[in-house]
């Protein structure tokens, strides 16, 4: 009797468990897929309105976290595009152009978008010491601030 | 004798039950990751594969680590350990020295960035653990 209840309690967590982790993990694979390349970004830059976030391949993967909820933040204002730099072999080179273009000295940076584009802010001009939640906050503040501006 | 050898196995299933809490409470809060950490990985290379196995492997390693921290039943102790374990010696086995891209070296306990032979050890030992504590609870 004991062994069937906790069975059944096992077979719920796994089944809990499961639907957890396969909807997190949809969320988050749908999150990178919402990433532009700088190149395509740098072709139709016009058709771009709104936050513009530029990080690398890896920043996106490690601070994944950080970058979906500043997304989420930024996007209640403004529509808020992930744009990805892959600095490969073959595109580097063009890449570094785009970034000597937008004037981008750190990355990640933040960019807003309309007509013309303009770096709002970049983590650089944050303490490194500052948890995922406080940095999230600045960064919101600061780009809404600058983007009334 | 018998009480203190209980105790003991006790004891030891709560602290590898901890083990397993931490390291699939870190998988949880990193899907993505550990999915690329598998899909970088010999037999899990294809991506639906991968997709698929990866919150099964999560769930599967969770309810070990409550399995082991209540401790009710070894019998399924015993075989949820045997599979976990057999799926990542396997994986391990077969990316001997391989240096992993994507791996972003969260998951050092059964998905490490670069697999060295300590880790095949380290694993095979927690696989032995599992076969020892099912065979002293059983004889006790």
């Amino acid at each position: 009797m004991e062994t069937t209840i906790f069975l059944s309690i096992i077979i719920t967590v796994f089944v809990f468990c499961f639907l957890y982790v396969f909807i997190s993990f949809q969320n988050e694979n749908d999150f990178i897929e919402s990433r532009v390349e700088i190149i395509n970004f740098n072709n139709k830059i016009n058709e771009y309105k709104g936050f513009v976030i530029i990080a690398d391949k890896s920043m996106y993967i490690e601070e994944l976290n950080l970058f979906r909820n500043l997304k989420k933040n930024l996007s209640r204002r403004e529509k808020c595009y992930l744009i990805n730099l892959t600095l490969d072999k073959n595109t580097m080179e063009k890449e570094m152009e785009i970034i000597q273009k937008l004037k981008l000295k750190t990355l990640p940076a933040i960019l807003y978008s309309n007509n013309q584009i303009q770096e709002l802010t970049n983590f650089g001009e944050f303490p490194n010491n500052l948890s995922e939640k406080n940095l999230i906050k600045n960064i919101t503040e600061v780009c809404l601030r600058k983007e009334l501006l | 004798m018998n009480e203190i050898l209980t105790i003991l196995l006790k004891l030891s299933y709560f602290i590898l039950g901890v083990v397993f809490l931490k390291s699939a409470l870190s998988k949880l809060k990193k899907p993505y990751q550990f999915f690329l950490a598998l899909k970088d990985y010999q037999f899990f290379g294809h991506r639906k594969i991968a997709s698929f196995l990866m919150p099964f492997l999560i769930s599967l390693e969770f309810i070990l680590a409550i399995s082991l921290i209540v401790s009710i039943n070894s019998l399924i102790i015993f075989a949820l350990g045997m599979i976990i374990q057999t799926v990542y010696l396997s994986l391990l086995f077969f990316n001997l020295n391989k240096v992993s891209v994507d791996n972003c070296g969260c998951f050092m306990l059964n998905i490490p960035k670069k697999v060295s032979i300590n880790n095949i050890f380290i694993n095979f030992m927690i696989l032995f653990l599992f076969v020892l504590f099912y065979g002293v609870e059983n004889r006790i």
